[in-house]
């Protein structure tokens, strides 16, 4: 039997990254993955011919610069290149408007339809980057741990605190009551624009099954903004190639710094003695030992289908059982002949970020109602990209891509089951596009959709959650994935999760 | 104008009456102004109709710092709170759902629908009575601002934090989740029965914009756990007399006291003089100086109406533009010639002496939010309903009865406004949602008396007609109720203090706030 200092299991993005960074320390380390390819659900696959389609992220925004040049992935072939719009609006009556990552031009914007909202806009933005700065500081570090913390932790985070500080003491309670809104309540104080608070709004939904309106969305807006570039608000930083390119890169340097990684892989457990992990079998039988072992499954899959509930407290079963996932996005990909025309849309520039299809917020949070009770949203809030626009090696020549998240498409489907809902999800999707870009259907040559089912059964994503696990209040920092285990260590000693 | 007072309180709902007789009996020489022709605020009982006594906006008293009944010998002043015996949830299929005060008879009842969830019932209670007994110090500490790093400030965070780090882990973990969730999804962590989470859920509603999904209601769950703490006597009761007496009984205390009450005394402005208050100008041109003013009001009446806004640094004046009020609530008071007759437990018996709870399930509640979200008052609104003739005969004439219905949602911004069609269109909802579960309610109504957020906006004063003088969101809490910087009860005028349910610990009948305002302002004059 082989051993070695780790195992990774899962050649997402995530694993890779923790798989280069041990190998780049100098440990002989195994990714394991289940499927022919890597990326996980970050992947970027050749669906129809010609075509390269992402199936999970369009953008690459949250990835922390920091590991990109640590892990020297430009030479591996990475190429980010940021669109010049963020986000484009279609409203109603030809009435649109795009958000560019040049401010001035999102300012001019603005003021076609609200002076007061043009004048409060760089006050906003500069909040939001310097709320998201503080994001950022604390993305990077491990979450203490609450109650018990100890004195080196605690030494980090007043660094955290610190940072914090120095945004003066009003920008500081501001960002303490800024966390817990709604992100509507967020945008209502600052702009009068309908359509300018649902160019904001969506992407505060992206992770999450909750409305506009629920308590904690701001705090995902702020999230968004992370990844955006110094002094624009939302982030459009694409991989050229696909998504999947960054996995790629990934994978490329893990396997210079030493790394192998085995893909058709599959872990069917983690083996477990006497409460120390010690190694894994493979669905062929196959067993590997390695002192410490990684797994960038989530948590639900982890502990559950790979430990086995019987190695854990009661106390830790419950608290991972509750773990709330709720997937609540579809993805559809349409293979286009041409450039569809978006009602009142004459650039094809504003087309370059994401592009919207609902311009209030209310109307937003009518298509989360419908997804509460269990209905896929009547009519959808499209966050679409058409990825060809800024590199067209992604389709043929002269062709493109249409990708968009569809919501809410609620994993637990009342109405119907997913084998039927897909059907009815394209066409809510098709329609909805038809009205902001006429004609659109005649330009389909491929089309696909993938449910929050099929991101289950196919990407081993419980209920079809992007996020391993939605992301919110509840569900962030030291009770991410659970209370007392938010510090990447589990209560199997060597076993370590990564996702 | 002379300066005949050492504190001058404006309104004598029940924290000011509260931070009145705290002040008084430490002898300072106070007069409470009210602007109505009684005393109590939003703690009112009033005879609206001939023989019958409305409690007319608040209807169960869950919250009231022991301390206050304690230090201020409201049982010597008249106060009695009966016990309610009951929760009854009446279910659509013709059963019920009554969570008794005795733990047995509950486990019984729960059992009838999961005998799981009555396993899990004790515990669950067992945890929420332990997470009362965590968060009651917090609710009688002055919060003290993060951003600072004076010895006072840091002093108070360290016991704040050194308070919740012994909770230990599976407390700490229950708060934070109390903290951020909805509460549906909080009692689905513990619950399989519908109707046992539905009607837990309807106290995460009461008195908020959110619907039972919404991130943040668990938090005002919690809000009414705390006062099931020192043990049994304080827990979800009544009042003789009504939540007017509460209110009474405190202004007893503060008469014995030496406090000075004047009613019809509406204050129109607060007298600031280079930036210190130095009295209050009256509505007909009286002006009375004191040394410290308190208001009572809600912080947008409070800053935005009685203080001139020049007096106020710009930013305050906006983080007070932006606090949410919202009123969501509406209450319709009934004159009964009888007892309703619930098709799930007919007849009299103890399940009238308690609250009902009509919210038969989370989607029924959740749908109500829904109404409100797009400005409709909620079409099948969830309502809670107290007979408080049951705990005190005298309010109506013998044999009749007086109901007090507490209903979710009627929002302050209706869609075209409130007329007086929409009202009574608001009452009809109401005694058909009660009346689908007692058929012979509607005919027993003598009167009845709708209040929407605009009728409390109107007769009580509270901005928006929130009752909790601004919304119990997770964003409202704490520092930051009602403002950054400014939530200790102080305020950017020197000697003018904030005394209402619009600082902390929020609203219901608590007196928490009063007290602390009252502790704060001895502190400043070093008593």
């Amino acid at each position: 039997m082989n051993t070695y200092d780790a195992i990774v299991i899962g050649a997402g993005h995530n694993g890779l990254v923790a798989a280069a960074t041990l190998a780049k320390a100098g440990r002989r380390v195994l990714v394991l993955e289940a499927r022919q390819h890597l990326g996980g659900a970050a992947a970027t696959k050749p669906l129809f011919p010609g075509f390269r389609v992402n199936s999970g992220s369009n953008e690459a925004g949250m990835f922390l610069p920091e590991i990109a040049e640590e892990l020297q992935l430009d030479s591996h072939g990475l190429e980010f290149y940021e669109s010049p719009a963020l986000a484009h609006v279609v409203g109603n009556h030809g009435c649109n408007l795009t958000l560019w990552r040049d401010r001035k031009k999102t300012i001019s914007a603005i003021e076609r339809l609200s002076i007061a909202d043009a004048a409060a806009f760089p006050g906003f933005a500069d909040r939001l980057d310097r709320i998201a700065g503080v994001l950022r500081a604390i993305m990077v570090r491990t979450p203490p741990s609450i109650p018990d913390t100890q004195l080196p932790e605690l030494l980090s985070w007043a660094r955290v605190g610190l940072q914090a500080r120095l945004l003066g003491n009003r920008e500081m309670m501001e960002l303490l009551r800024v966390l817990a809104m709604p992100v509507s309540t967020f945008l209502d104080e600052h702009f009068e624009s309908p359509i300018l608070k649902s160019a904001l709004a969506v992407p505060a939904l992206r992770g999450s099954f909750q409305g506009p309106m629920a308590a904690g969305t701001a705090l995902m807006l702020a999230f968004q903004a992370v990844g955006a570039s110094k002094g624009a608000v939302l982030s459009s930083r694409f991989v050229r190639g696909g998504t999947g390119r960054l996995s790629e890169a990934l994978g490329a340097a893990a396997q210079k710094h030493g790394a192998e990684i085995r893909t058709s892989a599959r872990v069917a457990a983690i083996l477990v003695e006497a409460g120390k992990g010690c190694g894994v079998r493979l669905a062929d039988g196959e067993t590997l030992a390695a002192r410490t072992l990684l797994s960038s499954a989530d948590p639900r899959t982890t502990f559950f289908t790979l430990v086995g509930p019987e190695h854990f407290e009661p106390a830790f079963v419950r608290r991972v059982r509750h773990i709330k996932f709720r997937g609540s996005t579809a993805r559809i990909a349409l293979a286009l002949s041409g450039l569809p025309a978006f009602v009142g849309v004459e650039d094809p520039a504003c087309l370059t970020g994401h592009i919207f299809n609902h311009s209030d917020v209310p109307s937003i949070e009518k298509a989360y109602d419908d997804a509460k009770y269990g209905r896929i949203s009547r009519n959808p809030v499209l966050d679409i990209v058409l990825p060809t626009i800024g590199d067209p090696s992604l389709a043929p020549d002269g062709r493109h891509l249409l990708l968009a998240d569809v919501r809410y498409a609620p994993y637990d489907l009342k109405e119907m089951s997913w084998e039927l809902g897909r059907q009815k999800l394209m066409a809510l999707a098709m329609q909805s596009l038809e009205s902001i870009a006429p004609g659109i259907r005649d330009l389909v040559l491929h089309r696909v959709v993938i449910t929050p089912a099929d991101y289950e059964s196919d990407y081993g994503l419980p209920e079809g959650s992007i996020h391993h696990g939605q992301m919110g209040l509840d569900q962030l920092l030291m009770n991410r994935p659970v209370g007392d285990y938010g510090r990447y260590a589990t209560p199997i000693q060597g076993l370590y999760l990564c996702g | 104008m002379t300066e005949n007072y050492d504190a001058i309180i404006i309104g004598a709902g029940h924290n000011g009456l509260t931070t009145a007789a705290y002040l008084a009996r430490a002898g300072l020489r106070v007069l409470v102004l009210e602007r109505r022709h009684l005393v109590g605020g939003a703690t009112v009982t009033e005879e609206i109709y001939p023989g019958f006594r409305y409690t007319v906006c608040s209807y169960v008293v869950s919250l009231l710092l022991p301390e206050v009944i304690r230090e201020l010998e409201l049982a010597r002043h008249g106060l009695e709170i009966v016990p309610e015996e009951c929760l009854l949830t009446p279910l659509p299929d013709g059963d019920r759902l009554v969570l008794w005060h005795d733990p047995d008879a509950t486990h019984g009842e729960i059992a009838r629908h999961s005998v799981r969830d009555a396993e899990a019932y004790r515990q669950f209670g067992h945890l929420m009575y332990h997470m009362g007994l965590a968060v009651r110090p917090i609710m009688s500490l002055a919060p003290p601002d993060p951003t600072s790093l004076s010895p006072k400030e840091l002093g108070g965070l360290l016991k704040l934090g050194g308070h919740l780090a012994g909770l230990g882990s599976e407390q700490f973990h229950s708060l934070v989740k109390l903290m951020t969730m909805s509460v549906t999804d909080f009692l689905h962590e513990w619950f399989e029965s519908e109707a046992l989470i539905a009607a837990l859920s309807a106290a995460g509603i009461i008195g908020t914009f959110m619907g039972p999904r919404s991130p943040g209601s668990a938090y005002v769950l919690l809000h009414h756990y705390i006062g099931d703490v020192d043990g049994v006597s304080q827990a979800w009761g009544f009042p003789k007399g009504g939540t007017g007496s509460v209110a009474q009984a405190i202004a007893a205390a503060a008469t014995e006291a030496g406090a000075e009450i004047r009613v019809n005394a509406p204050v129109e402005k607060v007298l600031v003089k280079n930036g210190r208050a130095t009295g209050v100008a009256l509505e007909n041109g009286e002006e009375i100086g004191s040394r410290l003013v308190a208001s009572g009001a809600d912080p947008k009446r409070t800053f935005l109406k009685l203080l001139d806004p020049e007096h106020l640094p710009g930013d305050f004046v906006s983080d007070i533009r932006k606090f949410n009020m919202r009123g969501s609530s509406g209450k319709v008071n009934f004159a009964l010639s009888g007892l309703p007759d619930f098709t799930c437990l007919p007849g009299p018996g103890p399940h009238l002496r308690g609250s009902t709870s009509i919210g038969p399930s989370v989607d029924y509640l959740e749908r109500a939010y829904d109404d409100a979200k797009y400005g409709q008052f909620s079409r099948k609104p969830w309502v809670g309903l107290v007979l408080p003739t049951m705990f005190d005969p005298t309010m109506a004439p013998p044999g009749m009865h007086v109901g007090s219905a507490f209903v979710q949602y009627a929002p302050y911004d209706l869609a075209g406004g409130w007329t007086d069609a929409q009202r009574e269109a608001f009452g009809d909802a109401v005694v058909d949602t009660i009346s689908a579960y007692a058929p012979n309610f509607k005919d027993l109504i003598l009167h009845r008396q709708v209040l929407t957020p605009w009728d409390m906006e109107q007769t009580i004063g509270l901005t928006e007609g929130n009752i909790f003088h601004g919304e119990l969101s997770l964003h409202q809490l704490f520092f930051l109720r009602p403002s950054r910087s400014w939530a200790n009860y102080r305020t950017p005028v020197r000697n003018f203090y904030q005394c209402g349910s619009g600082a902390h610990p929020g609203g219901g009948i608590t007196g928490a706030p009063g007290r602390l305002a009252a502790l704060e302002i001895l502190k400043d004059l070093r008593r």
